[in-house]
């Protein structure tokens, strides 16, 4: 470990660093949980191999313009519906166009509307939630109320029916998702700050003083953090069919934009004879679920510390 | 003494895992006769699971590896699941701890306990329901009508225990584990089962491996003491020569124990010695 | 063994049998009353929120309702007068009450595209969803609730990992996606099953004065014909939904089944010599069969939710394709009354599996 000059090697020192029995200080304390963290999920295979898939997904997005080998929205009408190829990859759908490069541009829309959805849906249910673990009383009942009013429809009818009201389109179908995705959240914040809600640390901040958004904000919240994730992470699987679901109906994102759930859709006129424009589709969106499932299990195994 | 009806030669649990290997009951010997021998240890000395693994009822991730497990001349290792079937609540049986929890909390008491009785013996409902009436009179139940009409839950734990007890000497068994049967129990009540524990095993001339923690109710209810520390028995001793306890960490013990014709200034506590955790020599009787 | 235990005896419940007090009955009625009056309420208000939801996404709308009846060319007062006999001039509140009112009278509007009230079409479409559902939910309970209990008595085994694989891509599969691609394989290429729809046009005719339940009336008639045809259409979409339903039960059974299995009183059977087979399926699962009911029962109505998209891609002409349809041509009356049947379907579903909860376990009585 020690360098041919006699001096200590720069990983020597971050081992070093990274496993010292007392930390120095709470980000030493944050960096070495979150280390250790890591080193349980590396350790199982499966929630591994959604990590990558993800990372990768957001890599294809980000990369997209460099990995697309045409453009998405150039039509061929003589070269319509033709098998995969040399040229084209994955084949071409019914206007000519590349399927493999409108395949790499949708990993951007879908990432856009599971990326939107969380950040839409995380606070809002984690602050109703914790709201009404903490307050209790008329704010419990209110908000409990209005979560069992959501969760009594089925996530995709209550989507369908917010975007039939809204009216069809890309965001229309995030607010839509979000909508019907908001309450689990919130019941699990719910019962998450119930408990903490009578811990002797939530008293001792009260009697110095906090204010209940303090109190909420400062404290609650970061202990239902962690679950919330792993729900959210969860639920995107779901989030990702639904919003696909969406797409086939013609009411997410539009034509020509290539969704996945609307290349599925347009695939179905030719699916006897041209079945690869749907078939590709389908296999990134089963790809991108089953990733989402798999690392959310994961986390779910490294968060809780029972199961360790 | 009784001849040997019970024996176990250098029996060794170990939990293996991916990571780690946890070598839990570690080449315990010991020979059980018609008598009443107690295994006293604390919390994770491997005393409950030295009684499952001798009934094969240990953990599904316990590897259970012994020189020799002989019941009356049947060797207990070699056994099919078959045997041990046959075996198993008919001439061994086993009380657990809590009645709230090994009792099937939907089914009711009366049909838990024919369901022991008509695996082992060809009869039919009338016949089962009479014989575990009967049982349940033998162990001071006075409602046993009553009580067999009704769910683990209606009953207090003391009954809970006895109706425990009626269950699992139904079928007349020649050696009995009870595994911790009093320690769920109130102190009044556990002297009432105990009675009646000690009844049913005289009377039947049956053996009777009794597991336990508390270290004063397994010398006064036993002929027997056996001490485990760590996965290994580091005494064996009549229960009346306890006081004559040889090895360090049953004289840790016994000192604990507050006696009201001696007056200390603090309770006296165990400290571990390290070479307690050393293998011990596979011989009977006392090591140190 | 000490001799000369104090007799005392514990707290024992009296010998006698209860005697039938009265007041204590009286009392023991009151406190139940309380319970199912307060579980009514509750109920009595979610609906009333659902009706108000889906009230509010009605009138989320930004198409002008008045339009969507009488078209763009219209007179101011023609406008007026539909305007009013819509009745969008009253108060908000007002106007809720009458949607209320129309609920309670069963009378949900009327649909635009086919002209007719709705809940007459939701009752014509309605037969072939629940076929569907059906099958598909026989399907998933009869392999699911197996692999289930295979796979907690035989858990981190292969099986289990089988198991677990499978559910985990019931779980992340697009169902519909996992029709075409059966349509394509099973019905373009290999020609094994039929095609989209219920059935063939030959054998609609046979049927078509029947409970509405195809597999029902051709057993019933003995139209052993036109039975192999319908199985042959349903075969396809009932097993995708099937899978996924699978994919649910067997997840849930696994998790109770080994939450049960940890027991003591499993050991306990076991310590009385019964086999594992049967102390698997006599005890343990017997204590959860309750909790395996209710997980059907949710599957059910999440079969509906899976159904939409399913119907749209077999052309099953059922309550999925109805909404889709409607939906897509902005005929709110229909889409607003579909979707508040859903949720109704979905509350009872749930009250109806707390009760039975409540009355087979006996420690709540």
């Amino acid at each position: 470990m020690h360098t041919k000059t006699g001096g200590v090697t720069p990983r020597a020192r971050f081992s070093e660093w990274i496993r010292a029995p007392i930390p120095q200080s709470p980000w030493h304390a944050r960096v070495q949980q979150a280390w250790l963290r890591w080193r349980r999920l590396a350790g199982n295979p499966p929630a591994m191999m959604g990590f990558c898939v993800i990372v990768a997904f957001v890599l294809v997005a980000i990369l997209a313009p460099l990995l697309a080998t045409h453009d998405i929205y150039a039509q061929n009408l003589t070269a319509r519906l033709q098998p995969p190829s040399a040229r084209h990859w994955l084949g071409t759908d019914e206007l000519g166009r590349d399927v493999y490069s409108r395949l790499v541009y949708g990993t951007r829309i879908t990432l856009y509307i599971v990326g939107l959805t969380a950040v839409i849906v995380a606070p809002i249910g984690l602050l109703a939630g914790t709201a009404a673990g903490y307050f209790g009383g008329w704010a419990d009942i209110v908000i409990m109320r209005a979560v069992d009013i959501f969760l009594a429809f089925p996530s995709l009818i209550l989507a369908l029916a917010f975007v039939a009201a809204l009216g069809p389109g890309i965001e229309n179908a995030v607010v839509a998702i979000s909508l019907a995705s908001w309450p689990p959240i919130a019941r699990l914040a719910r019962a998450e700050s119930l408990a903490i809600r009578k811990s002797d640390f939530i008293a001792a901040v009260r009697l110095q003083g906090a204010s209940p958004a303090r109190i909420i904000l400062g404290h609650v919240v970061p202990m239902c953090l962690t679950s919330v994730v792993v729900r959210v992470t969860l639920n995107m699987a779901s989030i990702i069919l639904t919003a696909a679901g969406l797409g086939f109906l013609g009411l997410g994102a539009q034509p020509p934009s290539p969704e996945w759930g609307a290349m599925l859709s347009s695939g179905r006129q030719f699916l006897m004879t041209a079945w690869w424009i749907a078939a590709v589709p389908g296999c990134a969106i089963l790809l991108a679920g089953l990733a989402f499932n798999l690392f959310g299990d994961g986390l779910r195994d490294i968060m809780d510390p029972r199961n360790g | 003494m009784a001849d040997t009806l019970l024996e176990v030669e250098g029996l060794n649990v170990r939990f293996e895992s991916a990571r780690q290997s946890h070598h839990a009951v570690r080449g315990v010997s010991f020979a059980i006769g018609r008598q009443k021998v107690g295994i006293v240890g604390e919390s994770g000395s491997g005393k409950s699971l030295t009684g499952r693994a001798i009934m094969k009822l240990a953990p599904k991730a316990a590897r259970i590896e012994a020189g020799k497990i002989n019941f009356d001349g049947i060797d207990l290792l070699a056994a099919s699941e078959r045997r041990m079937r046959a075996i198993r609540g008919n001439r061994i049986s086993m009380i657990l701890q809590d009645p709230k929890f090994s009792l099937n909390p939907l089914m009711r008491i009366g049909n838990q306990i024919t369901e022991a009785y008509r695996l082992h013996h060809r009869a039919n409902a009338a016949q089962a329901r009479a014989k575990a009436l009967q049982m349940l009179e033998s162990v001071d139940i006075r409602d046993p009508e009553r009580v067999f009409r009704q769910y683990p839950h209606e009953v207090s734990g003391g009954m809970g225990q006895r109706v425990m007890i009626a269950m699992m000497l139904i079928p007349e068994p020649d050696l009995i584990v009870a595994d911790e049967p009093t320690s769920a129990l109130d102190a009044t009540v556990q002297r009432q089962v105990l009675r009646i524990l000690d009844d049913l095993v005289t009377r039947r001339g049956a053996g009777l491996l009794f597991i336990s923690h508390d270290l004063n109710l397994v010398a006064d209810f036993c002929d027997r003491v056996l001490v485990m520390y760590a996965g290994q028995i580091l005494e064996d001793i009549p229960a009346r020569e306890l006081r004559h306890a040889r090895h360090p960490y049953t004289r840790a013990l016994l000192d604990c124990l507050p006696r009201l014709d001696r007056k200390v200034d603090t309770l006296a506590t165990v400290s571990r010695d390290p070479a307690w955790l050393l293998p011990v020599q596979p011989a009977g009787g006392v090591l140190a | 063994m000490t001799t000369a235990t104090p007799a005392i005896t514990e707290p024992e419940v009296p010998r006698q049998p209860r005697r039938h007090d009265p007041a204590q009955a009286r009392k023991r009625l009151v406190a139940k009353a309380r319970v199912v009056g307060r579980t009514a309420l509750s109920v009595c208000i979610t609906l009333v929120g659902l009706a108000a939801l889906t009230f509010f996404i009605g009138r989320l709308l930004p198409l002008d309702p008045v339009v969507a009846v009488l078209g763009d060319n219209v007179t101011k007062e023609a406008y007026d007068a539909m305007y009013h006999q819509l009745g969008l001039d009253q108060p908000l509140i007002v106007q809720f009450g009458s949607y209320l009112h129309g609920i309670l009278t069963l009378d949900l509007g009327t649909s635009l595209t086919t002209g007719k009230p709705v809940l007459q079409d939701i009752a014509r479409v309605f037969p072939a969803t629940l076929e569907l559902a059906s099958v598909a939910v026989l399907i998933g309970t009869g392999l699911g609730i197996p692999a289930g209990v295979f796979s907690a008595m035989y858990r981190d085994t292969w099986l289990d990992h089988v198991v677990r694989v499978i559910g985990l891509l019931g779980h992340s599969t697009p169902n519909f996606w996992l029709g075409l691609m059966g349509l394509v394989l099973l019905y373009g290429t290999l020609g094994w099953i039929g095609g989209p729809g219920r059935i063939d046009l030959a054998y609609e005719f046979d049927l078509a004065d029947g409970t509405g339940f195809y597999l029902l009336d051709a057993a019933l008639s003995g139209n052993w014909d036109a039975f192999a045809n319908v199985f042959s259409h349903i075969v396809l979409p009932a097993s995708i939904l099937g899978f996924s339903a699978m994919a649910y039960i067997s997840r849930m059974t696994r998790s109770f089944m080994i939450e049960q299995l940890g027991q003591e009183y499993v050991v306990t059977a076991r310590a009385k010599g019964l086999s594992w087979a049967r102390t698997v399926w006599i005890h343990a699962f017997r204590n959860v069969a309750v909790q395996v009911v209710t997980v059907v029962a949710l599957s059910y109505a999440f079969l509906l939710e899976g159904a939409v998209l399913i119907e749209t891609v077999f052309a099953w002409p059922g309550f999925g394709r109805y909404l889709t349809n409607a939906l897509l041509a902005g005929d709110m009356n229909a889409v607003v009354g579909c979707t508040l049947l859903i949720g109704l379907i979905f509350v009872v579903l749930n009250l109806l599996c707390d009760l039975l909860y409540r009355i087979v376990d006996p420690r709540t009585r």
